[in-house]
């Protein structure tokens, strides 16, 4: 049986110091200043990404703002690429080293779960009591308590909880888990998200309105046509939405048309796809602007969704053949009675800036004049977004945060509490200890002995 | 609707009221050694409690939805949480109850903090019935209430290794105090993980992504990590004392920001609460 003399990690003798080799270089990583220097590392990265607009969260226009109101610290931004931070090679490096420092860390926290669980201490502790009566008497109530026995022998060690040794090492493999999946993950995982009108096919191979994929696997690419049949709604009593769904129709080249539904909180699963509804859907307002020169422009304005019978759905709009931006907004009934009414009311703002140069509202069919250009409402259609996921290695991810969960869960609930019993003679001497918060459980010891004693009484 | 608001704030003010005697003799039961005082303040908190159930109850019935939409519902499930688990923290770990002076009144304060805001009634958006937004709210919940009594201990020991005053000296001993501190610091940041892979995979469900680097979601990774880190300097680097107390109420302030202030940022998708 191996014998330890401390059940503190503190304790432990640290690495002599070497010359380079990868033994040191393995030391270095295992070292717990090296762990906590590479947690700060990351901490202020992830925190320089909070403070600086990233360029996939960011748009265009706050980026700019941001840029032009930090102009000093261009150079250092744009050569630290702070824009990306979580693309950026020295990211990756701080993962890496941290992924490396973390296996090697589990590794040893492994060793000394296993070693903490089943060998004795050396040595009887200074502050064992002397216990008389049997020992089997002793042991049976300990039993009774929760205690398991771990060890046996001339020395006899009962654990209360003995798996809470393992807490810390379920912890960090747990977390070593998780980022080796994300990190697969970020390589392999396709995505599209892509907005249709009902009606609207969205073919093979066509762009999407986003896009992203990991640096391992291609754009993601629909295996068949994809069309969007229907968006339905479903208010509440308050008219606000209940229920998003799109009904959708798959389009392959030759066979059948399998027709689909996905709604919000219901994922669509084709053909190795998940199909998400987004939570941005509306109405497509077809409008048809004639300048004063007779120019017809027919523009698709896309809108928002009302959140409300009294609160109207926004979105800005550039046009090419205006000088002035195009600020819209729509309520779901001119009447202000239902959210399904096909009597919508457009309302259209010419903008310089923040500066309104003319407005007008209209109804379906109607027509009217904004500033120089007449305008008329051609149509309204439905449009709904949908999110197009290609990933796998996504149950892992959520496996590794388990165990991590599962192993703080053990480590701070449950630390264990361990009885030594020396046998001497007819008698024997007892000692306690608890391997953590032992101020908690003060009250668990003064109680046990006072009842083991009670009943050897 | 305005006798529905009528009875839910009449039920949830008394309440207060309650948890309010609940403090005063509470703190005088323990800066003044009065026993039947402090039991008696533990009578109150629960009969404060019980009422705070009973608001949150009645209003769960009338908006359909658990007590986390309106900033109302969210402050007052915050202290309805964080009163009942210290109860049943004192059942389990009876030495922690000296921290009751600091959450009867963090309970009332909270309670009263959400009656400011309109109780207006709001619909639950469809991305938000799911079972797992329930365990990641919950669970956020559930850790700014360990948060807090953590945070109460690192106070006391600050207070007690800086003043003489007769009162301190009746708390446990500085050592006793850092170690509950250490406890329910690591009680935090289990809880503060299961809100994140809860919501992580809530996201997964609703968006097909687990991780966005949205800002509520950032500064939550940030939270744990600094919570990881004070973790980590008391348990490899030996930090204990008034060092690690005062690094811990700087994680109290982050987790605090974290939980009450990012989600106003207006990039992220948690906006959608205020709306």
């Amino acid at each position: 049986m191996p014998e330890y003399s401390a059940y503190n990690v503190k304790e432990i003798p640290r690495p002599e110091k070497r010359s380079f080799s990868v033994k040191s270089l393995k030391d270095r990583l295992q070292s717990r200043a090296t762990a906590l220097s590479l947690i700060i590392a990351i901490v202020t990265s992830v925190l320089a990404a909070t403070l600086i607009p990233q360029r996939f969260l960011a748009t265009e226009a706050q980026l700019e703002g941001w840029r032009a109101a930090n102009r000093d610290l261009l150079p250092l931004v744009d050569g630290l690429g702070l824009h990306h931070v979580y693309t950026t090679p020295w990211f990756a490096a701080f993962i890496l080293l941290a992924s490396f420092s973390l296996l090697l860390s589990a590794s040893a926290q492994f060793r000394t779960a296993w070693h903490k669980t089943f060998a004795l201490p050396a040595g009887r502790d200074q502050k064992a009591i002397r216990a008389t009566g049997p020992v089997d008497k002793l042991t049976e109530a300990l039993r009774k308590r929760g205690y398991l026995r771990m060890a046996g022998g001339e020395r006899l060690r009962y654990v209360k909880h003995p798996w809470g040794y393992w807490g810390n090492f379920l912890l960090h493999a747990g977390m070593l888990v998780t980022i080796a999946a994300s990190l697969y993950i970020a390589l392999t995982d396709q995505r599209g998200m892509l907005s249709l009108t009902e009606g609207e096919v969205h073919a093979p191979g066509a762009p999407w309105q986003s896009e992203a994929h990991g640096m391992l696997a291609g754009p993601l690419v629909v295996p068949e046509g994809v069309r969007l049949d229907r968006l339905d709604l479903q208010f509440n009593t308050d008219s606000t939405v209940d229920r998003v769904a799109s009904e959708l129709s798959f389009l392959p080249g030759t066979g059948a048309v399998a027709k689909k539904l996905v709604a919000i909180n219901s994922i669509l699963f084709h053909r190795g796809l998940r199909i998400y509804q987004n939570s941005t859907y509306g109405d497509e307002f077809t409008v048809e602007f004639t300048d004063a020169a007779g120019n017809a422009h027919r523009e698709k304005l896309r809108i928002p969704h009302p959140p409300r019978i009294d609160k109207a759905g926004y979105e800005d709009f550039e046009v090419p053949w205006s000088p002035y931006g195009l600020s819209t907004k729509y309520y779901a009934d001119a009447a202000n009675t239902s959210m399904n009414s096909p009597n919508r009311l457009l309302v259209l703002r010419l903008m310089e800036k923040e500066r309104e140069i003319a407005r007008v509202s209209l109804k379906p069919g109607e027509s009217g004049v904004l500033g120089d250009v007449r305008v008329r409402l051609v149509g309204v259609e439905k449009w709904s977004s949908l999110i197009f996921v290609n990933v796998t290695g996504m149950p892992v991810i959520f496996f590794g945060f388990c165990i991590m969960v599962l192993g703080g869960l053990i480590h701070y609930c449950t630390p264990p509490r361990e009885f030594i019993i020396d046998r001497s003679g007819d008698a024997c001497f007892l000692s306690w200890k608890a391997s953590r918060f032992g101020e908690f459980y003060r009250d668990e010891y003064r109680s046990i002995i006072t009842a083991i004693e009670a009943e050897n009484a | 609707m305005d006798n529905v608001n009528a009875m839910y704030t009449g039920l949830t003010w008394l309440a207060v009221f309650v948890y309010v005697l609940a403090t005063i003799a509470n703190v005088s039961g323990v800066l003044f050694r009065k026993e039947k005082a402090e039991a008696f303040s533990y009578g109150l908190a629960l009969c404060g409690l019980a009422l705070h159930s009973m608001a949150i109850v009645y209003w769960w019935r009338v908006v359909g939805h658990g007590p986390y939409m309106a900033p109302s519902e969210v402050f007052s499930s915050d202290a309805w949480i964080l009163m009942a688990l210290f109860l049943l923290f004192t059942r389990l770990y009876p030495r922690i109850r000296p921290a009751s002076i600091v959450v009867f009144p963090a309970t009332f304060l909270m309670q009263a903090l959400g009656l400011f805001y309109n109780p207006g009634i709001r619909s639950l958006p469809p991305t938000f019935r799911s079972i797992w937004l329930i365990f990641h709210i919950g669970f956020y919940k559930v850790a700014l209430a360990t948060i807090i009594i953590a945070a109460a201990f690192s106070l006391f020991f600050i207070l007690k290794k800086r003043s003489a005053a007769a009162w301190l000296q009746r708390l446990p001993e500085p050592a006793a105090i850092d170690v509950y501190a250490y406890r329910f610091a690591g009680f935090g940041f289990i809880f503060w993980a299961i809100a994140m892979l809860a919501g992580s995979i809530w996201a997964y469900q609703s968006w097909g992504r687990f991780w966005g680097w949205d800002p509520v979601e950032t500064w939550s990774l940030v939270t744990w990590i600094v919570f990881g880190i004070y973790l980590h300097l008391r348990r490899f680097f030996g930090w204990q004392g008034e060092r690690a107390a005062w690094l811990y109420l700087c994680c109290l302030i982050l987790s605090l920001l974290a939980l009450f202030y990012t989600s106003h940022l207006n990039t992220s998708i948690h906006m959608e609460y205020l709306r």
